[in-house]
């Protein structure tokens, strides 16, 4: 009786200074909720507690201790403190603890070195099942062009693929190239974003490459007005001038192309920087302008004669001939030199050769320097494609043709070098070989060491004044894309030729800070940089025994089978370099280089990935705490227990390495459901969930009411099939 | 006719008391010989006292091809053999063990006891003996007594209250206060459970009552629910106990039998029953909200106090849980209260158990009043170190305890006085050490402990006891760094501060107070890479001294990584492989010459020295 009437008696308390009265018997975490303090915590849900994270404690000041606020109950004339040094450093201390028991990679880390960071485990995902539509909706989430990406990108997620740690990285590009495919050949039924409804903003995008056209894309889904301006006929940028149409086909880049433009996207063309408009023009016109003109200028190779005839940079001949200034007639059986060792000098080599000419591509280094992505090396060689390794070109030798001034050149001049050994970070050098010199005979010399931006605009007294890096970009603000004033940049004209994955990526994230300058021009938000653990980098996992042992153990013996990688199936030489419709109003041959996958490849390769991030590291308060307080897996790092993911039961699978031992599950499932169908094993350091008596889950009492999964504050429990907020 | 007393705790079985029952049951009737449990003198084991025509005569560490040479020395003109003489430990006209100050020996003599009163002196297996010899007080009397007069429960806890008595199993809370609690509940239901989990390593103070004197705890535990108003009761021993769970299932039986226990016990309105319930061998269940979680068929795992078992225990109704200790003193206590407050420091009353062990003389169960001083302790009972070495410091209260220097050993046993040092009294562990201890490598082992006892649930104690054994582990292997000390003491904190029971709780005491008392130790280890107690393998070699060395090939025989190598009978030709050695430090067990030397691997000028020799 007594305890009854002492539960409706309220009780005098102060937290944080402030004195209100609350029920007795009250615990502190609900008494601070209802002076809007929240006390975090992992273990505590409503109900019964049972107190084992410690995240939530605070100081009692009348015992002059910490207690646990998700279980303390509250007494007549209490004074709490919710926060202090003190109690932070605990609840750090707490968090440094729990995180270095935690293992798993909170991002995939295909995810994580995506520049645009899409979304990849998700779209194997849904192409597994082969909802192409879902998984481009996905993609197109991050990135605006999927079916270029899914062409042409070098792909630096599938260096970083878990998978290669068994056999051989998920080939991520080709599943997306389906994916994108697919989905553009559904015509009509293709995935549309919805567009909000108008701001009457306007925003002036110059130059119609991968960063103007990512920039349009996802501003008009923001509602702006967008007008494009571009210098060209038609738009694409590097992806149509620089990308020859054997690896990029047309017909696929303006279906893609044009599900920017469907958005309502006016285009200029033949719109000239510096000669048709300026930017202080556009200023008065628009409320903002994303300048991303792109790095079309080659770089100066600065050796003698560079600037005679007969010597053209490589993107301006892949220009050329895709305008048709360079036909086949014109190097039929003649001789072409590419200089350099780089995508772009393969791309003009093989340019080159479908124009039926005989093509050296000259290199100062050996094959193994190449920085050229090995499968176009290789198709190159597989061309036909003569390569000079270790020759440094010197001069170019010119003549002057038909007694008029102008010279041409006949030939370049070029010295042997030789490999160093290799230095203290293992690169190996050149140096010349004395008197080694020799003359070469071209017809064409191309070289190809680099691209920049044009910027010659600038020099324009009347124009706006920027700054101009020693690299010879535009200089802004990377965080935030920002220049001056109205005025943001990216893609390449920013940070010089990179991929188009990058450029695509800088064009997201400059819709995003221009929507953000037109709500608050004068606030830069900071964005709280989110914790992430990570199993560790891929050499290591490849080339630490220990650590590669404790990859493999998380896995079931099946999906550590090596199994195939999928690939696409390329074209033979004679197929690439016979183009039946060579004579069309294409100048050369463009029949593509290969075939994407089918999909029965797609889903078996699909069904590779391991799936290594986290589900649930959206709403993982394991994270988000890890995120306020500055944790880190590393402050106490020791051992950890590595156990096999249960991914038995086809509906909740079950990851102990990731669980904090916060009971909950457990908890519920015995107390509430009275099932027990999870339970703890072992004790101490060893304890770790798992489906009672080791059983898999569907031979227990489960009735998949999945409140543990919901209840779980990490990604211990997770649901199989995946919930892909698309 | 002979009679003798053969002291069968599971010690005195370890030192095979069974086999000298069977060899003296050759020479007398069974019932003449006595098997009392064990009187805490584990040096002397297997004790037997031999009574001969008026004449007592104690034997110590008796063995199976003694009992023949004892019967004839004593039975026959021919006298006692010189190789059983020194075995005696003492003659006369009294049993010792009944009257142990009578004894010259001072282990028994300094002792007071009150817990361990009856223990080898009744035959633990029969109420009647009980009855009949319980030292101080006869057995049962004070809770037939008590129901006889129909003593009010009030008039018991002022008693207690009176005593000052505070429990033995470690946090030393006042007993009259948590039975006031629990009677002032009125709860319907209400429990009392023994706290027989005895856990701390080199503990067994609980073991040796549970074994020796059952009749005595349970006779506690039944006026604990008497005074309470409870009328059911647990005993939580430890499954690694079978001998005290058999004893106490028969004094349980007995008593039911002698109508002590069931309906309306001895014609009161007192009704009261009892079951064993066998710990499954969790540190932790010694703690009581985990023991109750284990009574209750739960994972043993503790909650949070508030609310405190006697609000809310057992089946959430009021349960008083007391530690076998506390429960074998009470009826001694009621009938003896003056003597009682008489005994130890105002704050600290009474008696307390130590279990002494170590680099000791003498070691083994010890009681002595409050108040004495940790030296007296070691040398005036102990006997001091082992011949020819110091006492480095004294471990109290096992893992949970802390470890005290030498100059800290006047210290005297209170309560209070152990708390301001950082070590506790605990349960009442007493490890002694001398110089060949590594207080590192001690702290390792104690944290070892807790670590692996560690039920999980609070993630300081669950992932923190193990960082900082991979810390001291680090140190111990030459690997330390200075900032490792900066982690050990913010772990430290960090457990202390924030773990829901006293395992957490205490888990860093055995490094917090070797870092304060032992701080060059560690700073040895981390700096110089010297392990002063030559106990860190990663940091000692052994090295056989070619002066003292033999050739006596013995070291290289018993060698079970054949790392030693040397020509028989060739003096000095005898070395350790170094490469090969896994540092057991057998050849140094072996070798009778005392030749082995184990020197600091870091210690490149005493190499020098003995390698310039060579």
């Amino acid at each position: 009786m007594k305890e009854k009437i002492e539960k409706k008696i309220d009780i005098n308390i102060t937290i944080n200074h402030k004195s209100f009265s609350v029920a007795s018997n009250t615990l502190i975490i609900d008494a601070a909720k209802k002076i809007d303090i929240v006390i975090p915590t992992l273990c505590h849900e409503k109900g019964e507690h049972y107190t084992s994270c410690f995240i939530c404690v605070v100081y009692d000041e009348k015992r002059k201790k910490l207690v646990p606020a998700c279980s303390t109950k509250l007494v007549d004339g209490d004074v709490i403190t919710t926060e202090n040094e003190l109690i932070f450093q605990r609840r750090k201390d707490a968090l440094n603890l729990l995180l270095s028991e935690h293992s798993g990679d909170c991002l995939p880390p295909c995810k994580d070195h995506c520049p645009a960071r899409t979304d990849v485990q998700g779209y194997i995902h849904f192409m597994k099942e082969g909802k192409y539509f879902e998984a481009t909706k996905l993609i197109k989430k991050k990135l605006a062009l999927p079916l270029v990406c899914g062409t042409i990108c070098p792909n630096p997620c599938e260096k970083h693929c878990r998978r290669s740690v068994i056999d051989s990285p998920i080939n991520i590009r080709g599943i997306k190239r389906v994916a994108a495919t697919l989905d553009l050949q559904s015509k009509e039924n293709h995935f549309l974003p919805t567009v909000r409804s108008e701001t009457n903003k306007k925003i002036a995008i110059i130059g119609g490459g991968p960063a103007g056209l990512a920039c349009a894309y996802y501003s008009r889904q923001l509602g702006h007005h967008v007008e494009i301006f571009e210098e060209k006929e038609l738009l694409g940028g590097m992806l149509r001038y620089g990308i020859p149409q054997f690896r990029l086909p047309w017909n696929e880049l303006d279906a893609e192309i044009n599900t920017v433009l469907e958005l309502g996207v006016l285009v200029h063309y033949n719109q000239k920087w510096g000669r048709d408009f300026s930017l202080l023009d556009l200023e008065k016109k628009f409320d903002a302008i994303f300048l991303a003109i792109g790095a079309h200028a080659s770089k100066p190779l600065e050796i003698k004669n560079e600037n005679v005839d007969g010597v053209l940079g490589a993107v301006k001949f892949l220009s050329n001939v895709v305008e048709g200034k360079i036909t086949k007639k014109m190097y039929q059986n003649k001789k072409i030199a590419v200089l350099g060792g780089g995508d772009v000098a393969m791309d003009a080599a093989r340019v080159a050769k479908r124009l039926d000419a005989n093509v050296t591509v000259i290199y100062r280094r050996t094959i193994e320097e190449m920085p050229a992505l090995h499968h176009e090396r290789e198709e190159a060689m597989e061309e036909g494609i003569e390569f000079k390794f270790l020759s440094a070109p010197l001069e170019i030798i010119s003549k002057k043709i038909n007694s008029s001034d102008k010279e041409r050149a006949t030939g370049i001049k070029v010295q042997k070098m030789q490999l160093t050994d290799p230095d203290a970070k293992g690169r190996c050098n050149v140096t010349p070989i004395a008197n080694s010199e020799e003359i070469l005979d071209f017809d064409l010399i191309i070289p190809a060491i680099g691209q920049q931006p044009d910027l010659s605009p600038l020099q324009n007294p009347n124009e706006i004044k920027l700054e101009i890096t020693k690299w010879n970009t535009i200089k802004y603000d990377p965080k935030n894309l920002h220049i001056t004033s109205k005025i943001f940049a990216g893609g390449d004209v920013t940070f010089g030729p990179d991929t188009a994955v990058q450029a695509l990526a800088e064009g997201k994230r400059a819709a995003e800070q221009i929507n953000l300058f037109f709500s608050s021009p004068n606030k830069i938000t900071k964005k709280l940089k989110k914790y992430n653990i990570s199993l560790g980098s891929i050499d290591t996992l490849k080339n630490n025994i220990d650590a590669n042992y404790e990859f493999k153990r998380r896995f079931k013996e099946e999906q550590i089978k090596t199994q195939l990688r999928q690939t696409e199936t390329k074209y033979s030489v004679n197929e690439r370099l016979c183009s039946p419709n060579s004579s069309t109003n294409i100048n050369t041959n463009n029949h593509p280089v290969n075939k994407m996958m089918s999909l029965e490849q797609i889903k078996a390769e699909a069904n590779r990935c391991l799936n290594c991030g986290c589900n649930a590291r959206h709403d993982c308060l394991l994270r988000f705490h890890a995120s306020t307080y500055d944790a880190n897996e590393k402050i106490y790092s020791g051992a950890k227990l590595i156990h096999t993911i249960d991914s038995r039961d086809p509906k909740i699978s079950i990851d102990p390495n990731k669980c904090i031992k916060c009971g909950k599950c457990v908890n519920y499932c015995r107390n509430e459901r009275k099932i027990d169908a999870l339970s703890f094993v072992n004790r101490g350091f060893h304890t770790f969930i798992s489906a009672q008596m080791n059983q898999p889950l569907f031979e227990s009492k489960c009735d998949y009411c999945f409140k543990c999964v919901e209840l779980c504050p990490t990604g211990a429990l997770s649901t199989s099939f995946i919930n892909y907020v698309c | 006719m002979i009679k003798c007393k053969i002291f069968e705790g599971s010690c005195g079985k370890a030192a095979g008391s069974e086999i000298l029952i069977k060899e003296f049951e050759k020479f007398t009737q069974a019932e003449n010989i006595e098997k009392p449990g064990c009187i805490g003198m584990c040096h002397y084991e297997a004790l037997v006292e031999v009574y001969y025509k008026g004449q007592y005569t104690l034997f110590r560490n008796v063995t199976e091809k003694d009992v023949l040479k004892i019967i004839t020395g004593l039975t026959t003109d021919r006298g006692i053999e010189s190789s059983i003489e020194i075995k005696i430990v003492a003659t006369g006209k009294d049993s010792f063990t009944e009257n142990y100050k009578n004894i010259s020996d001072s282990y028994l003599k300094q002792q007071t006891r009150i817990a361990l009163r009856n223990i080898g002196i009744i035959d633990p297996m029969s109420i009647d003996s009980y009855k009949a010899k319980g030292v101080g007080v006869s057995g049962y009397k004070v809770i037939t007594d008590l129901l006889k007069n129909k003593t009010e429960g009030n008039e018991i806890i002022n008693i207690l209250d009176r005593s000052g008595l505070r429990g033995r199993g470690g946090a030393g809370f006042k007993t009259s206060l948590k039975w006031h609690l629990a009677k002032e509940n009125k709860a319907t239901q209400k429990y009392v459970i023994i706290n027989g989990d005895e856990g701390d390593p080199g503990a067994f103070m609980d073991r040796s009552l549970l074994e020796g004197d059952p009749h005595s705890v349970l006779e506690g535990l039944m006026i604990a629910a008497y005074t309470i108003g409870a009328n059911f009761g647990y005993a939580y021993i430890r499954a690694e106990y079978p001998l005290a769970i058999k004893n106490f299932k028969k004094a349980i039986d007995d008593a039911k039998k002698a109508k002590l226990l069931g309906e309306n016990i001895l014609g009161s309105n007192f009704s009261f029953d009892i079951k064993i319930k066998e710990g499954a061998g969790a540190f932790v269940c010694g703690e009581e909200t985990a023991l109750i979680a284990s009574i209750e068929g739960e994972r043993g795992m503790p909650k949070l106090r508030p609310p405190y078992p006697p609000e809310k225990g057992l089946f959430n109704y009021p349960t008083v849980i007391n530690n076998v200790e506390t429960l074998a003193q009470i009826p001694w206590i009621i009938a003896n209260i003056e003597q009682f407050t008489t005994l130890g420091t105002p704050q600290s009353r009474g008696t307390k158990v130590f279990a002494l062990a170590g680099n000791i003389t003498r070691g083994g169960l010890v009681e002595i009043p409050m108040g004495t001083t940790i030296r007296k302790v070691i040398y005036d009972i102990g006997g001091g170190p082992e011949t020819g070495y110091k006492v480095k410091g004294v471990q109290l209260g096992g893992p949970s305890g802390g470890c005290l220097p030498d100059y800290l050993l006047d210290t005297p046993i209170t309560y209070e006085d152990i708390q301001k040092t950082g070590a506790i009294i605990g349960s009442g562990g007493m490890i002694v050490f001398d110089e060949r201890t590594c207080m590192v490598d001690l702290a390792k082992y104690f944290l070892d402990f807790t670590e692996k006892e560690s039920c999980g649930k609070c993630t300081f104690c669950r992932i923190g006891t193990l960082r900082m054994k991979e810390i001291l582990e680090k140190i111990t292997r030459g690997y330390g760094v200075l900032d490792d000390i900066t982690k050990l003491e913010s772990l430290a904190k960090s457990i202390k501060e924030t773990s829901l029971c006293g395992l957490g709780q205490s888990a860093p005491n055995p490094v917090l107070t070797t870092l304060e008392y032992f701080m060059d130790e560690y700073l040895e280890h981390i700096e110089q890479k010297v392990c002063r107690g030559k106990r860190c393998k990663a940091l000692i070699e052994y090295f056989i001294s070619p002066d003292r060395c033999t050739a006596c090939n013995l070291c290289s025989k018993s060698c079970p990584a054949n790392a030693i190598i040397g020509k028989t009978k060739e003096k000095g030709s005898y070395k350790v492989q170094t490469d090969k050695c896994i540092k057991c430090g057998v050849c140094k067990d072996v070798c009778k010459f005392n030749a082995v030397d184990i020197l600091s691997k870091r210690d490149e000028k005493s190499f020098a020295e003995i390698y310039g020799k060579n």
